[in-house]
């Protein structure tokens, strides 16, 4: 390692550093952590493919991929989104469960049952294994395989060998919210507010108080520890913890961000995380709580669910997306004891702890949880040292420590000796250490060769002696035992003699940084300037940026003693190479660790960092990535057998994709056996290759992901042969291909053309017939058409309607049957689809027919809670709603109403990006003149209240009274009039024909006959089609005459007189 | 290319704030500051009295505590108990920051929430912002239990920091008919009325290219002109045409003859707003509706009216939007409400009204004297900011800078526009003193 920076260099190194701390913006911290992880947090929203409003439940199968269930259905993620729904089996609505039993089977419950995944469909379980259709709310494996379902009346059991579920009796209630089992085997079962336990053969109730009173509070999760122990999360007191001491509950109070806990997960290691409506998400470590949210990165602070994968990383299902928090893959420390200034050497002892030597602070220790300082004094003036730029573990265990300044220090058995020029050392400063297999230390120094140390003498070597510098950089001892010195002027060998290598030998540059031993032998060479070197079996090969490497000037090397990998600190970051293929992680891969100045591998895989700021630990991740096939030629190949023209170019797409690597950042090698003769490698997913020579080819790709983890190999053979080019044409003789097929597309489209003329025409006459026979009569002359297929004319003041009810109230009136229902009808079903960029629509249709007055403000509510029932499934307080509490519908005020309504709002406010906007759509609105006006003012003040900006009406009535005798301002006088109008011709026209178009024909005179008796009356003109086309009918005829609608006419006006 | 169609940005019937709300700078900024702690803004239907009190919400700031009272629908004390706590519940968080628990307020009474409230906001000197909307149901409950309105006004009075708004339609005015007998002073004496009516010319023109929204209204200038004619500025009514003529393309249109005509919405509307008239000021109508206009002198001649007398009428008329003068001429206050009245004037009575021309008359005298005080107010501190810019650029010699020469030219411009509001005023000021020597029980305000 090389410390030597003059001014220059020192500035030049802290604007690269500070450029580099600009482009760090993904560092992250949970507060009150001493970790920081770098680019922890990824989301997930519906664009990725995220698909679904509230994320239930979350599990990993064994073949890596995250499922979650969703209010859609399910979700598995593998690298890629992929949505399952009622197409593949599964019921509509909520799946709140998920697991994976023993075998590796995945269950969901569902609002119809329980279902399981086999193969890419999902198989409900039915009567016939035992279980009713209903919700199921919970699922738990039982420690011998049984799985126990919990639904909204009762609990059944799964009969592991049988496959059939059975009631379980004695169960103390119907609704079975949640169920789980302790790590001691121990089942819980929790319903509302209360909790039970198995035990005896017997539900044994678990008192739960919180500070002298019963638990008031719905349980919303349970969640086991690792030791026994069990939390549980409520819906407004927080979270309690379990233990054969008794339940200690926590709540903000404590440090929980929001007392209404969601979600709830105990992690391997012991933390407790709880998603909180509201507050983002609790995070319990060493005694306290600290917190999570939007700040952070989490997609939103409402988290309905939690969960950690086996890379350890934390998945938050939240009501804006799915977030993924990293705390695994980089990690830099904060806390007070940690290094925060430039590492330059790192060591790791034999109890696996790391000792990172500082410029500014010292020697401080981690011990996988902690960091700790060590300080040594010099035995000279009895100062701390401070500057370490060296280190080495010597065989007998004893760490070496080389100083700036103050010579070196040893560390064996909690004993620190210091030796420096004073006791023979030729320079006081060590930027090297080796043992040779002799026992001898070799120390590296700065201007100054190098020392030799026996144990009892000091020997010092320079140039004189045979070194080709006397400015040492890096020591290392082969497996032969020879000692290479890594110097500003090349490499010195000694191996009784001295031996020199330069870059005319094939070394990258001549001042060597470090130098490290790899398991095959090979030694590995950082430059400053030229990239590595590496010399094995006497031959030197050099890799350069060109091949992947973050930086040609390189700082450290290590080589992993475990694998093929070599690590590379860089001045731009970290690079490594695993003898196939380079990684890098730079500012552009989106870790900006700086300047490494040191390499260091942990036993479990993890790898520490010494930067300018501290150390950082990287881990990678150990879940491969997967590829597939996409195309070739452009053609999704359906077999792993392809036939390409030797006149074509191939062109092979495929598809990768990982749990933790982005797509665009996975990398791949392909080659074709039987043509290339090396792995091709690319960060694009296609491979192109010119025309090939006829013959049969294997095509092999796999992607590796950041982590250096290899998916396992695809293939697709490729055969390579000409198509016949000529064709024997039967009376012409041999023909050009490409005419034959033409001529063959063209005959084919010719007759499919006259096929589906005949056949259409066919069918007509076919259908018509049969609607002769069947009487097909659509029209509707009685009540409201619901169906938007039956809706006819209206079209402008449709959009005129809801392009008001953006900002406006509406009041709708027109003569009765003019068709008023019907429009609120087709408003209702408009304004459930539309996509509006500000507001979100929630259209509440009431009819307020035979509404008794007492009752009008809970008929209201009532219609509220109908129309959104499904969006307030998850309002945690909606069963505080004075709509459920007061005893009686009269017993309602107007007050009750706007209070709720509040609350709802308020709901919907925290649960939706756009603003609600909530649209009466009160039918019959000529009751309100029966009503006493003070009902009418109390209509007036809700319509007046804060929550008026999310809310609009449109009112519809025949005679709506103007009539006002309050003092106050008139209920009405906040609408816009909409004179509800009769059918123009050309709606009229559109009503008549349309609906038996395919059937039946008008006569022309018919069409006005009808529009003249009807004067545009929606209703009179289906009255009068309806008979007509009875009339048409008992004559087994397909046209609509005058004469049918005239005797139509006249039935329906004697109807009428009667 | 093709874009999706514009939304229509106009709103009309319900309550505007924040970048909805247009205008009434002056009056909002007077509401919030004035050394009068108690005011009455007066005007007719859906002059947007409502929408001026939800925006002095937002307005307030942390200076003030507001509580919005809505009256409408209350026929009881307790009622009016019930609406008051409900406006706590709307500021739950601002008075938990009081250290106000509102839960231990419930079914407590008026006087016990505002001493409460206003107590919580002094130690944080603070002002308890009470804004009134729709207290015509104190008629009702004032009729019924007078002591109710005793105890109203005592608390009004009792608290230093605490700021009442009333908004209301010239109809409340009645209350001081119920309590003309008190012995100490009516209910509204203490209120210094405002009056609500059209939006200033600018106000208007922002209100109509929607200037507060990120996708403005373009118009051209003539139906600009148009609009702002035909409406006499009228929130409502500028809303109600612009949203006519509003076309998806965010332009509006060049309005044509249907147009301009009332609908069943603004026939309700003038309707009601007619109800609240006095006979004479009925009388100056329907003698509108027959001539189209007129100056004082013929109005007074048809009316057989002094003509002294008759300015306070027509100042009474013309603060609520009902007349306008134009180049001396008076006319209707708007064109719609010129054709309503065409078209309806033989079906509308001219006596029986509910509102009294006396309490017309005494509405109409206070509200000059406060306008007055207010135009003075207002006029010194042009006087004197001129003042200050007149030394600063004298100190640049022959050279002053443009922006502070511009600066002075709008304070000269704004004084000589005071002056003249102020002329204006006078002539109503001194038919209002004929008027209270030639009558010997005047209504106090």
């Amino acid at each position: 390692m090389k410390q030597k920076l003059t001014p220059f260099a020192a500035f030049l190194l802290c604007i690269s550093l500070y450029l580099a701390f600009m482009a760090l913006p993904f560092g992250t911290q949970a507060s009150g952590q001493a970790q920081t992880y770098l680019n922890a947090w990824r989301t997930f929203d519906p664009f990725d493919g995220a698909i679904g409003n509230w994320f239930w439940t979350a599990t990993q199968t064994p073949d890596n991929a995250i499922w979650f269930g969703t209010d859609q259905g399910v979700l598995r993620y593998d690298g890629i989104w992929r949505a399952y729904g009622e197409a593949d089996g599964l019921p509509s609505g909520s799946v709140r469960t998920l697991l994976v039993d023993r075998n590796g089977r995945l269950w969901a419950t569902t609002r119809q049952g329980v279902a399981y995944l086999d193969g890419e469909r999902w198989v409900l379980e039915s009567e016939t294994q035992g279980l009713t259709e209903q919700a199921f709310l919970s699922l738990v494996e039982l420690p011998d395989g049984t799985l126990w379902a919990g639904s909204v009346d009762g609990l059944f059991a799964r009969n592991a060998a049988t496959g059939t579920w059975e009631p379980i009796a004695g169960v103390p209630v119907r609704q079975i919210d949640a169920l789980t089992v302790t790590a001691d085997g121990r089942i819980w079962l929790a319903s509302a507010n209360r909790l039970w336990r198995w035990q005896d053969g017997h539900w044994q109730e678990v008192s739960l108080v919180v500070e002298g009173s019963p638990l008031a509070s719905r349980i919303t999760a349970l969640a086991p520890a690792g030791d026994g122990s069990l939390w549980l999360a409520t819906s407004g007191q927080g979270v309690g913890h379990l233990t054969p001491q008794g339940v200690h509950w926590y709540d903000r109070r404590h440090g929980l961000p929001e007392d209404n806990v969601l979600s709830l997960l105990v992690t391997r290691r012991g933390e407790v995380w709880a998603g909180t409506n509201g507050g983002g998400v609790g995070y319990w470590h060493e005694g306290s709580w600290s917190q999570l949210d939007f700040t952070d990165g989490l997609a939103a602070n409402f988290v309905t669910t939690v969960f950690q994968d086996r890379d350890d990383m934390m998945w938050f299902g939240t009501v804006a997306g799915i977030s993924r928090y990293d705390t695994r893959s980089w990690t830099t420390w904060e806390e007070d004891d940690a290094p925060l200034s430039r590492v330059l050497t790192l060591l790791m002892d034999d109890r696996g702890q790391v000792w990172a030597g500082t410029y500014g602070e010292g020697l401080v220790r981690f011990d996988g949880t902690r960091w700790s300082p060590v300080t040594v004094l010099d035995k000279h003036s009895g100062l701390p040292i401070l500057y370490f730029e060296s280190s080495f573990r010597a065989a007998d265990g004893s760490l070496w420590f080389g100083s700036n300044g103050y010579g070196v220090v040893r560390y064996h058995d909690g004993l620190i000796e210091q030796w420096t020029t004073a006791d023979g050392l030729a320079h006081n400063q060590v930027v090297a250490i080796a043992q040779t297999p002799d026992g001898a230390m070799w120390f590296g120094l700065l201007e100054h060769g190098l020392s030799r140390w026996d144990g009892q003498t000091w020997q010092p070597i320079t140039m004189t002696d045979g070194l080709n510098a006397d400015t040492v950089q890096a020591l290392q001892v082969d497996a032969q035992g020879r000692l290479w010195v890594g110097t500003i002027a090349g490499v010195s060998m000694y191996d009784g003699t001295w031996h020199h290598y330069t870059e005319s030998d094939g070394l990258a540059a001549a001042d060597i940084n470090d130098i490290a031993l790899a398991r095959d032998g090979s030694l590995w060479f950082a430059t400053w300037g030229g990239g590595v070197s590496r010399r094995h079996d006497d031959r030197w090969t050099t890799y350069t940026t060109a091949d992947g490497l973050l930086a040609p000037g390189v700082d450290a090397v290590w080589a992993d003693p475990n694998s093929e990998r070599v690590w590379f600190g860089t001045v731009s970051g970290l690079s490594v190479f695993d003898g196939e293929t380079w990684q890098s992680y730079g500012v552009a891969q989106g870790i900006g660790v700086g300047r490494v100045y040191d390499v260091i591998g942990s036993p479990d895989g993890s790898i520490y960092l010494g930067t300018e700021t501290g150390v950082v630990r990287f881990y990678p991740d150990r879940t491969p990535p997967q590829v597939r096939f996409a195309a070739v030629n452009g053609l999704m190949p359906s077999t792993t057998t392809v036939s390409v023209s030797p006149d074509d170019f191939v062109r092979i797409s495929w598809e990768g994709y990982d749990l933790v690597t982005a797509a665009n950042a996975l990398f791949y090698q392909y080659r074709l056996h039987g043509y290339d003769t090396a792995w091709h490698e690319t960060r694009t997913p296609i491979a192109t290759y010119a025309p090939l020579p006829e013959g049969t080819y294997r095509f092999e790709v796999r992607a590796r992901d950041t982590g250096l983890n290899y998916s396992p190999s695809i293939f697709l053979d490729l055969t390579v042969r000409r198509p016949p080019s000529t064709i024997w044409v039967p009376w012409v003789g041999p023909m050009r291909a490409e005419l034959v097929l033409i001529g063959v597309i063209l005959a084919t489209v010719l007759v499919l053309v006259s096929i589906y003329a005949v056949w259409s025409t066919l069918i007509r006459l076919a259908m018509s017939r049969q609607a002769v026979e069947r009487r097909f009569n659509p029209y509707v002359a009685g009540p409201p058409i619901r169906d938007a297929a039956m809706f006819y004319g209206r079209e402008a003041l449709l959009r005129e309607i809801v392009d008001a009810i953006h900002q406006n109230s509406l009041m709708i009136h027109g003569e009765r049957r003019i068709g008023k229902t019907s429009l609120l009808y087709q408003l209702q079903k408009r304004l459930q689809d539309y996509a509006d960029s500000q507001y979100r629509f929630f259209p509440i249709y009431i009819d307020l027919e035979g509404t008794p007055e007492p009752e009008f403000f809970h008929r209201l509510m009532e219609g509220v809670l109908e129309a959104l029932a499904e969006p307030l499934q998850a309002m945690a307080n909606r069963q505080e709603l004075s709509y459920y509490q007061k005893e009686t519908p009269e017993s309602y005020d107007d007050r009750d109403f706007r209070r709720d309504l509040r609350l709802i709002i308020d709901f919907l406010k925290e649960h939706y990006q756009q603003q609600p906007r909530l649209i009466f759509l009160l039918d019959e609105i000529d009751i309100l003149n029966s009503y006493d006006p003070i009902t009418q003012q109390q209509l007036r003040r809700i319509l007046q209240d804060t929550f008026a900006q999310n809310v609009s009406t449109v009112v519809a009535g025949v005679n709506i009274s103007k009539a006002w005798e309050r003092e106050e301002s008139p209920w009405y006088n906040m609408f816009i009039e909409i004179h509800l109008p009769p059918f123009d011709r050309q709606d009229a026209e559109k009503l008549m024909r349309e609906p038996v178009s395919r059937f039946y024909k008008w006569e022309d005179d018919a069409i006005h006959y009808v529009y003249a008796r009807s004067q545009g009356r929606p209703h009179r003109i289906q009255q009068i089609c309806l008979e007509a086309v009875n009339f048409m009918l008992d004559e087994r005829r397909r046209c609509i005459t005058l004469k049918d609608v005239k005797n139509a006419y006249d039935r329906i006006i004697a109807s009428d007189n009667d | 290319m093709s874009s999706s169609p514009l939304p229509n940005p106009y709103i009309v019937g319900g309550w505007v704030s924040g970048d909805a709300f247009y205008g009434r700078i002056a009056l909002r900024y007077n509401l919030l500051h004035d050394p009068n702690r108690q005011l009455w803004v007066v005007g007719t239907r859906r002059v947007g009295k409502t929408s001026l009190l939800r925006q002095l919400i937002l307005d307030a700031g942390e200076a003030f505590v507001p509580l919005y009272w809505d009256m409408q629908a209350c026929e009881t004390a307790d009622d009016l108990d019930e609406e008051l706590y409900y406006a706590l519940e709307e500021q739950n968080a601002r008075l938990q920051g009081l250290g106000v628990d509102i839960a231990g307020l419930r079914g407590s009474d008026f006087r016990q929430i505002i001493f409460t409230i206003a107590r919580a906001a002094e130690s944080r000197r603070q002002e308890v912002l009470l804004l009134i909307d729709e207290p015509e149901a104190l008629l009702d409950i004032g009729r019924q239990q007078e002591v109710i309105l005793r105890r109203l006004r005592s608390v009004f009075q009792r608290h230093e920091n605490l700021r009442v708004i009333l908004t209301s339609t010239k109809a409340f005015a009645r209350i001081n008919e119920i309590t003309r007998h008190w012995e100490t002073s009516t209910f509204l004496q203490d209120f210094a009325p405002r009056h609500l009516a059209g939006l200033e010319p600018i106000e208007a023109e922002a209100l109509v290219r929607q200037v507060q929204r990120p996708q403005q209204v373009e118009t051209d200038p003539k139906t600009l002109e148009i609009i702002l004619h035909h409406t006499g500025r009228h929130p409502y009514l500028l809303q109600w045409l612009c949203r006519r003529l509003y076309q998806e393309n965010g332009r509006l249109r060049r309005p044509g003859e249907d147009d301009l005509r009332p609908d069943g919405n603004l026939n309700s509307l003038f309707e009601i707003s007619y109800k609240h008239l006095s006979e004479i000021e009925r009388r100056i109508l329907h003698h509108l509706a027959d001539v189209g206009s007129d100056d004082e002198a013929g109005l007074a001649q048809a009316l057989n009216m002094d003509r002294a007398e008759l300015r306070l009428y027509l100042y009474a008329l013309d603060r609520m939007g009902y007349t306008r003068e134009i180049d001396g001429r008076i006319l209707p206050g708007n064109g719609f409400l010129a054709s309503w009245l065409q078209d309806n004037q033989a079906s509308l009575p001219i006596t029986g009204a509910e509102v009294a021309d006396g309490w017309v008359a005494e509405v109409a005298a206070h509200g000059q004297h406060q306008e007055r005080l207010y135009w003075q107010q207002q006029l010194q501190t042009y006087r004197t900011n001129l003042a200050r810019l007149e030394m600063q650029a004298a100190n640049y010699g022959m050279n002053p800078p443009l922006s502070l020469v511009n600066e002075i030219d709008f304070h000269r411009q704004k004084i000589q526009e005071l002056e003249q509001r102020l002329d204006r005023l006078a002539a109503y000021a001194e038919s209002a003193r004929k008027r209270s020597s030639s009558r010997p029980e005047p209504m106090s305000f």
